[in-house]
């Protein structure tokens, strides 16, 4: 597994062909947010030395406007994320296609959020032809706060549950597992002050 | 992110003879505050950039740390000028300690410098504030319709990250940074394998100078004062002295002796005057103070672009930020081809009690950091002035401006003109605290 912005990039030079790529995405320093790259270290540690063929898992917490690079020619992409939708923190979604993945960050600018890079990628013909997003109800986002246990035990069922499906053979992209959230403002959402980007 | 307001986030209209418009989340810029503006019978009455959220706790927690902490603590106030908070820290706890970084180490930090500057730029140049001379709401409408211009851009940031990851370890927060130099020297081949791309960024950036000079601007020349770091060899980043178009030439240790702060009822970020005058950093501010020391290629860039030695236009802004990535470039491929490997990766700063200060130049301007230590190491008090809240009070003069010239237009192109005054300055509100609000309200 690598992490973050620099090395994950490099590492993506001269690597095999990735046809899946599970990217936990988030600040590994505000809480909750925390949640997506606990769960690619997770994911990666599950497997150890022998990850499904074509499978790559990153941790993310650099520069999202970097993605783009890291995204080239990857076939699947699977997003785990922290979400504020309003639901009970560790309320677990998948949303495949164009799922409401709004992002709070609009309001921000130099914090060019996840939600941005993926807008970002489908304009310039450069997103993954499968992209699915988990997100994971967080309930804190201060600077330093811990996860909350209601996180993490809902981040280890997410990756019980990924490290099954993704040892099969790669599946037309699953149906929400319950109704998204109505109001697509309040769907997996970016809060600026807690992107990777900003302090 | 660059896309523009939720329309449910807008408000406008008449109410009772009251014209109004509220947005609640201005995007684009960064950090969180709001501006208002008023206007009574057509006659503007008020403009106010109101910075809210909690102001930096930074200078608080400072007091207490041991002194080689400041630079990546301060760094995480800004997750796009990291570099520039690294660099006032460093250079101010080494000035308190004595210390003088020369040589090859202090051209790796100019390194990193011109890493963040291209990253910087190009961003802002991209994704934030061309959009709005091209009449799209977002980076990502103006990709959709322009890819082969915005993959132009992200390959230019991406090079800037190249160079912050060499240097820093990584591009957001580098942790390579400490007193007396670095914790790793670059391997020569790492800062070779940044050549090409960096040839290849640098025509970029002219052709980018090329694009943004062919948009259309306002017709605004206010006259503002400048005030940046000023080098006798060199565009400054790392060091100089202060130097103002009214003249001013001193070490940056009498910083506070002409720059005051002050709190205003509206914010909760200081608003600081230069000498008793509003005054603004930046881009503009170094081109203007410090043209001859671009490098020829950036000059002959500037004109042909039809720039003078002085640009006063803040909507203008944009090309000299294009200019800067030019210069950033060459001097980064300057660094690189002139690279003789120093022997230690930093030097030695043993603590003394003292205090020393530092201006750097961060991608938005000045930014002033200032400690005292004792003889442990542990800082007693920490001072720093963001640039942002030094431009503040130019930023409400050019939206009074633009709002006076532009009285009678529709309601939604003076509330865009707006956004796009304040994102002239490429404001870090983050920095000077945080997130913009905007409201019209005419009367």
């Amino acid at each position: 597994m690598t992490t973050g912005g620099a090395s994950a990039r490099m590492a993506a030079a001269g690597a095999p062909p990735v046809h899946t790529l599970v990217m936990g995405v988030g600040n590994e320093d505000r809480g909750d947010d925390a949640l997506g790259p606990l769960a690619a270290r997770l994911l990666a540690r599950a497997w150890g030395d022998a990850p499904p063929p074509g499978l790559r898992v990153v941790a993310w917490t650099g520069d999202p406007t970097g993605l783009l690079d890291v995204w080239t020619g990857v076939q699947r992409l699977v997003l785990i994320d922290a979400m504020v939708s309003g639901a009970a923190p560790g309320s677990c979604c998948r949303y495949a296609g164009d799922a409401p993945f709004v992002s709070a960050g609009a309001t921000s600018s130099h914090g060019f959020g996840l939600a941005g890079a993926l807008a970002l990628a489908r304009a310039l013909g450069r997103a993954p032809p499968s992209v699915e997003v988990w997100g994971i109800e967080g309930a804190r986002f201060g600077a330093g706060e811990p996860l909350t246990p209601a996180v993490r035990a809902a981040v280890e069922a997410l990756v019980a549950r990924l490290q099954r499906e993704l040892a099969a053979p790669a599946t037309a992209a699953a149906e929400p597992e319950r109704d998204p959230p109505q109001d697509p403002s309040r769907g997996p959402s970016r809060d600026p002050s807690r992107d990777p980007a900003r302090s | 992110m660059p896309s523009g307001p939720a329309p449910e986030a807008r408000g406008a209209g008449r109410e009772n003879g009251t014209r109004r418009i509220d947005v609640e989340a201005m995007a684009r810029v960064e950090g969180e505050g709001a501006l208002h503006v008023r206007i009574v019978d057509d006659t503007l009455e008020h403009v106010m950039l109101r910075i809210y959220e909690p102001p930096r706790l930074f200078e608080g927690f400072l007091r207490g740390r041991y002194y080689t902490e400041p630079p990546d603590i301060t760094a995480r106030i800004c997750g796009i000028c990291p570099v520039a908070y690294q660099m006032s820290a460093c250079h101010a706890l080494e000035a308190a300690c004595g210390v003088t970084v020369d040589g090859q180490l202090r051209e790796l930090r100019r390194l990193l410098y011109c890493g963040e500057w291209i990253e910087s730029h190009a961003l802002h140049v991209y994704m934030l504030h061309a959009p709005d001379f091209l009449g799209y709401p977002s980076g990502v409408h103006l990709a959709a319709d322009h890819r082969a211009i915005v993959e132009r851009g992200l390959r230019l940031k991406k090079v800037g990250n190249d160079v912050m990851i060499v240097l820093g370890g990584r591009e957001i927060h580098p942790i390579n940074v400490k007193l007396g130099g670095f914790y790793r020297l670059p391997r020569e081949a790492e800062l070779r394998a940044l050549r090409e791309p960096l040839l290849r960024a640098r025509d970029d950036a002219v052709a980018t100078v090329e694009w943004v000079a062919g948009f259309d601007f306002p017709d605004l020349e206010p006259e503002r004062v400048f005030l940046s770091l000023s080098h006798p060899d060199e565009y400054p980043l790392n060091e100089g002295r202060l130097a103002s178009s009214r003249g001013l030439d001193v070490s940056v240790s009498a910083f506070e002796q002409h720059v005051r702060e002050e709190h205003v009822e509206h914010s909760t970020a200081l608003h600081a005057a230069l000498d008793g005058e509003p005054y603004m950093v930046g881009p503009l501010a170094r081109y203007a103070l410090n043209y001859q020391q671009l490098s020829p290629l950036a000059q002959e860039t500037a004109r042909a672009a039809g720039l003078g030695e002085v640009v006063r236009n803040p909507f203008k802004s944009i090309v000299v930020r294009a200019i800067e990535t030019v210069y950033a470039c060459d001097e980064a491929l300057r660094i690189i081809d002139g690279y003789e490997p120093p022997e230690f990766a930093s030097v030695e700063v043993p603590p003394r009690a003292g205090r020393g200060h530092a201006c750097t130049e961060a991608p938005r301007g000045t930014l002033y950091h200032r400690y005292t230590i004792n003889d442990e190491g542990i800082v007693l008090d920490a001072r720093i002035v963001p640039p942002t809240a030094q431009t503040q009070a130019v930023i409400e003069q050019d939206v009074r401006d633009v709002v006076e010239a532009h009285m009678n237009v529709p309601h939604e192109q003076l509330q865009h003109l707006c956004e796009q005054t304040v994102r002239n300055h490429d404001p870090c509100i983050s920095c000077a605290t945080h997130f913009l609000r905007l409201e019209v309200e005419r009367r």
